[in-house]
């Protein structure tokens, strides 16, 4: 052979032998996530440390984005070739829908099995970000909103732990004659208004119906449950003054502020917030939780769950392997979701036992209604509403409770959007990406 | 042979083109630019990542068949009336009141009028947010105090009344404003012609309005113009205030483009919006300018 | 007779004069009043007098987990440099369109007035693209871009306006001495048009300093955000802790404040400049 024949084949050789030297060498995987809080960064910073451990060769580099309306930034960085190769944000179709269609986000489907969490996540983390039969992320953060209440209260005044929606109301009553607002609602702050539509809808749905509303647009109208459900909440509740007066304007903060100096007695919230509970509350009560009550004697008592947010790849990234290697250590490892529950009162995925768990007691609480299998867990609207639907859902309940317009006449406005919502493609069924 | 058009005469000052670069090459890039991009963008779907689509004029006649389009143009409008009952009407009171004879502390009633001016509309909304607090605010707690409980309601969360309640806190902010304009304006105004009104036999609010608003006519429909355009261009306050809310109640169309292209993902939408309201301010100022223009010649 | 009812109409005058200046500052000072009190005392309700104080603290704390020394710093910054940008800029620009003679300079002249015409929605969302590409999202100087060159059409006008207003005598009989067009500018256009600059300076930074919906859309790092959206995502994450929020606003708006009552004559002469000259 001659000397350049020679030389070409050697450096043939050496160029894949060159790239596989890189991606055992030294490579830094950018990771934006949503990790703000300071618990919340404490938490990620010492579950990083442990993956740098365990992958020498990878360097975390993390940025915690900011709370404003981030799905611009995404986009503007899925777009370059310098995005990041991690990303930890919403994923609801209305806000990632965009970055789907382009093809920015890597299809996580056949990692489900490959990575064996189907067994070790919760069924929701895969099933809500996922559309088109494919899944995108996986989703963190498990939250599901139960009541709090004031348990100290409900003592005091007798009233036991609601278990069907007549108990709710009695407990109600009993409340509002004592002087007590029983919900600690602030209608400004549009998460509330959703969560509270939400819940109580799903409450009087059962899971088939739910799942043809969710996953075929089965119309909103035909369901005289919905009716029930929205005149219970949204005019029965209003005009037994079961709300704080001016509900409307107050911000959910402002609401929760009644919930602590214990003049309202009940918030339907998450366990998001446990730990803003604890704290505002210490000593003054002691605060429990209980799920929304069956509606009627069969039905299963529902929860609706959320996931936060979801662990998505960048498909320009160049570290595929790691990014993945990264979300399992993250999500499905028992060790960082243990440092998760402890320091952060976040919620992972990972559904398997966790040894010596020690959180406070209302994180118990939560995590023990998780794993029980007697509670029906559903995806709650917001996971799964076309996003002009969740402008509405969001924008809109105060005008039922001011008797601006009627009940009919707002199933009728909901229904319209979603249908059109189908038509251009934005619900779970006709999404195509 | 080169056209006579371009003639290097001496008397032109070419250095004049390097004096206005600056500003021309500027405006150029962050003005005409952006608005051209507006143009075209309007003529396109698009989501905000990934390709364009050419859609023509089907943003335009979505808007115009859009009823949110006129909900938010009509809540323009009454900002606009809102405005101008409580900042320009107290404007050209004031500016009355104090243009006169002798007013002692002249100066110090004009400077605490026109303060709320200097703050930004996040501090006019805290501010106000707190006045309108149905449980603690200061409006509620009078309206207590004056025994009329049924009325103290959210304020900011009341379909009725959340406009009206922004307006007052815009209109808070607009009225010293107006009095500065307005006073400058009366001291431009013939004393002698209220004088002889005044011998004539005529009380104050005679010689008011027959003498003294006439004169000024000019600069109140100048003042009502800027108000208009203004009433359209508003942003911050409504997203502050009320975000839109309560169930789209207050939405303008600032809010509502905002809302179309960041929220729901349709740039192209969005664009045509803004250039709806664009072509209307325009429309507007300039046939404001040629009418002023007009009656100077 | 006549005494009596003029001074009934004089005390009438003064009446009015005075609930407009409640109406004015009640807001303010209530606003002031809590920013000193302590979050206890607050409880019995704002508006009451008050008993328990604890004002440095609260302004503390401002300062530090409200970061409004930050905000603040950043709004001094960005608002410092899109005043010295905008005042230099359309200085030289007014004289050249109100002295100067060259092609096209009034048609140039009234494209530049569309700018004034033009609210800001219509280039908005390209804006936010342009800067992506040009890699400058979330950095100070894409706001100070942004508001500089929203300034520059009112600015120029208000330049025009004023040299105009000056008569050509002067520069014609220092060209006679010899003077160059720039040394002409220098010494006699600048000197004379100082109350129309002073104007603009403090009319720009009271804009530039106020402006929120520029930052909204291009900033996002915590580190360089001006006052407006600092405070607003202060308030929004502390939304109770009404007595620190006060505490926050009053530092955001003494600055220009002080300025105000310092330099009163010049921000009502830059309004009606505006407003009234044609």
């Amino acid at each position: 052979m001659s000397r350049k024949v020679l030389m070409a084949f050697c450096i043939a050789l050496a160029l894949p032998l060159g790239m596989f030297a890189e991606s055992r060498g030294q490579i830094t995987l950018k990771v934006w996530d949503q990790w703000r809080a300071e618990n919340d960064s404490k938490a990620i910073t010492m579950v990083d440390d442990n993956f740098m451990k365990k992958y020498p060769n990878v360097k975390i580099e993390r940025t915690a984005m900011p709370e404003s309306e981030i799905a611009d930034l995404i986009k503007a960085a899925l777009s370059s070739d310098s995005g990041p190769d991690v990303i930890y944000s919403e994923v609801g179709i209305g806000f990632i829908g965009p970055m789907l269609k382009a093809g920015a986000i890597l299809d996580l489907t056949n990692t489900w099995k490959a990575r064996g969490w189907n067994d070790k996540l919760f069924p929701v983390s895969k099933s809500i970000p996922s559309v088109g039969g494919r899944n995108y992320a996986v989703g963190c953060e498990l939250e599901f909103c139960p009541i709090y209440y004031n348990k100290t209260l409900f003592k005091k005044l007798g009233i036991n732990e609601p278990k069907t929606m007549s108990d709710l109301d009695a407990a109600m009553a009993k409340l509002k004659a004592a002087g007590v607002t029983p919900w600690a609602w602030g209608g400004k702050t549009w998460w509330n208004n959703a969560n509270l539509v939400g819940s109580v809808l799903w409450d009087y749905l059962d899971q088939d119906t739910i799942n043809k509303q969710m996953y075929q647009d089965v119309s909103w109208k035909s369901n005289p449950a919905v009716k029930d459900a929205l005149n219970k909440c949204l005019v029965e509740w209003a005009q037994k003054g079961y709300y704080p007066t001016g509900g409307e304007a107050l911000t959910d903060d402002e609401g929760l502020m009644l919930f602590y100096q214990g003049k309202a007695a009940m918030v339907p919230n998450s366990n998001a917030n446990i730990e803003a509970f604890l704290g505002n509350i210490g000593d003054k009560f002691e605060v429990s939780s209980f799920n929304w009550p069956k509606v009627t004697p069969k039905s299963k008592p529902n929860t609706v769950a959320f996931i936060g947010s979801g662990y998505m790849v960048n498909a320009k990234t160049k570290y595929q392997q790691a990014a993945i290697d990264y979300i399992d250590f993250v999500c499905a490892n028992p060790d960082s979701a243990k440092i998760f529950y402890e320091v952060a009162s976040k919620f992972m995925p990972y559904k398997k036992a966790i040894p010596n768990l020690k959180v406070p007691r209302l994180v118990a609480e939560a995590r023990a209604a998780l794993t029980d299998s007697s509670l029906l867990l559903l995806p709650g609207i917001n996971m799964t509403a076309p996003p002009e639907v969740m402008t509405f859902l969001e924008t809109n309940a105060v005008q039922v409770m001011t008797k601006q317009i009627d009940v009919p006449g707002w199933i009728d406005q909901f229904d319209s959007l979603w249908q059109k919502s189908k038509a251009e493609g934005m619900t779970l069924s006709t999404f195509k990406w | 042979m080169r056209a006579a058009s371009f003639k290097f005469r001496p008397r032109y000052q070419y250095i004049g083109f390097l004096m206005i670069l600056p500003v021309m090459g500027l405006y150029c890039v962050f003005t005409l630019y952006p608005i051209a991009s507006s143009v075209v963008l309007s003529l396109h779907d698009w989501s905000g990542i990934g390709p364009k689509a050419y859609v023509g004029l089907d943003n335009y006649a979505e808007a115009f068949a859009d009823p949110m389009v006129w909900l938010s143009f009509r809540n323009n409008l009454q900002y606009c009336l809102g405005l101008i009952a409580v900042g320009v009407a107290p404007g050209l009171i004031l500016a009355a009141l104090l243009a006169g004879e002798r007013i002692r502390g002249r100066t110090v009633f004009q400077t605490i009028y026109f303060l709320p001016r200097l703050l930004s509309m996040v501090v006019v909304s805290i501010v106000w947010g707190w006045i309108y607090n149905p449980s603690f605010g200061l409006l509620n707690s009078i309206i207590r105090w004056l025994g009329a409980k049924d009325f103290s309601i959210g304020w900011l969360g009341n379909a009725s009344f959340a406009m009206w309640a922004v307006v007052v806190a815009g209109g808070w902010t607009y009225f010293g404003f107006c009095m500065v304009i307005f006073i400058a304006a009366l001291q431009n105004t013939d004393p002698s012609l209220s004088e002889a009104a005044l011998i004539d036999g005529a009380n104050w609010l005679q010689r008011f309005f027959s003498v003294i608003i006439p004169q000024i006519s000019n600069v109140i429909t100048m003042v009502l113009i800027l108000t208009l355009i203004d009433a359209f261009k508003i942003f911050d306050i409504i997203y502050l205030m009320t975000l839109g809310g309560p169930g789209r109640k207050t939405e303008i169309m600032a809010t509502y483009l905002y809302r179309e292209a960041f929220r729901h993902n349709h740039f192209g939408y969005g664009s045509s919006i803004a250039m709806i309201l664009t072509a209307f301010v325009l429309l507007v100022s300039i046939v404001f300018q040629y009418s002023r223009e007009k009656r100077e010649s | 007779m006549k005494r009596s009812k003029s001074r009934l109409a004089k005390a009438l005058r003064y009446a009015l004069l005075l609930v407009a200046a409640v109406y004015t500052l009640v807001p303010i000072i209530a606003l002031a009043i809590t920013a000193i009190r302590s979050e206890a005392d607050l409880n019995q309700g704002p508006f009451t007098i008050p008993t328990q104080l604890q004002a440095l603290a609260n302004f503390e704390r401002a300062w530090s987990v409200g970061r409004i020394g930050v905000y603040a710093g950043n709004s001094l910054m960005i608002t410092a440099t899109v005043v010295a940008l905008v005042v230099c800029c359309t200085t030289v620009a007014g004289y050249a369109f109100a002295k100067l003679s060259f092609p096209g300079r009034d048609g140039l002249f009234y494209l530049l007035l569309l700018g004034m015409m033009v609210p800001f929605q219509a280039m908005m969302i390209p804006i936010y693209f342009l800067f992506n590409s040009l890699h400058l999202l979330n950095t100070r100087l894409s706001v100070i871009l942004v508001l500089a060159v929203d300034g520059l059409p009112f600015g120029t006008f208000l330049m025009r306006s004023f040299i105009r207003g000056i008569p050509d005598e002067l520069s014609e009989s220092a060209k006679l001495d010899g003077c160059g067009e720039l040394r002409i500018f220098r010494s006699i256009i600048l000197p004379l048009t100082s109350p129309a600059w002073m104007s603009l300076i403090i009319f720009q930074s009271m804009w530039a300093w106020n402006n929120f919906i520029v930052p909204l859309m291009l900033v996002y790092d915590e580190k360089i955000k001006p006052i407006p959206l600092g405070l607003m995502y202060f308030q929004g994450r502390y939304t109770t802790e009404y007595t620190v929020i006060a505490a926050a606003v009053i530092i955001s708006i003494l600055p220009l404040v002080l300025v105000y009552i310092a330099f009163q004559r010049h921000f009502t002469m830059g309004i009606t400049a505006g407003a009234l000259k044609g």
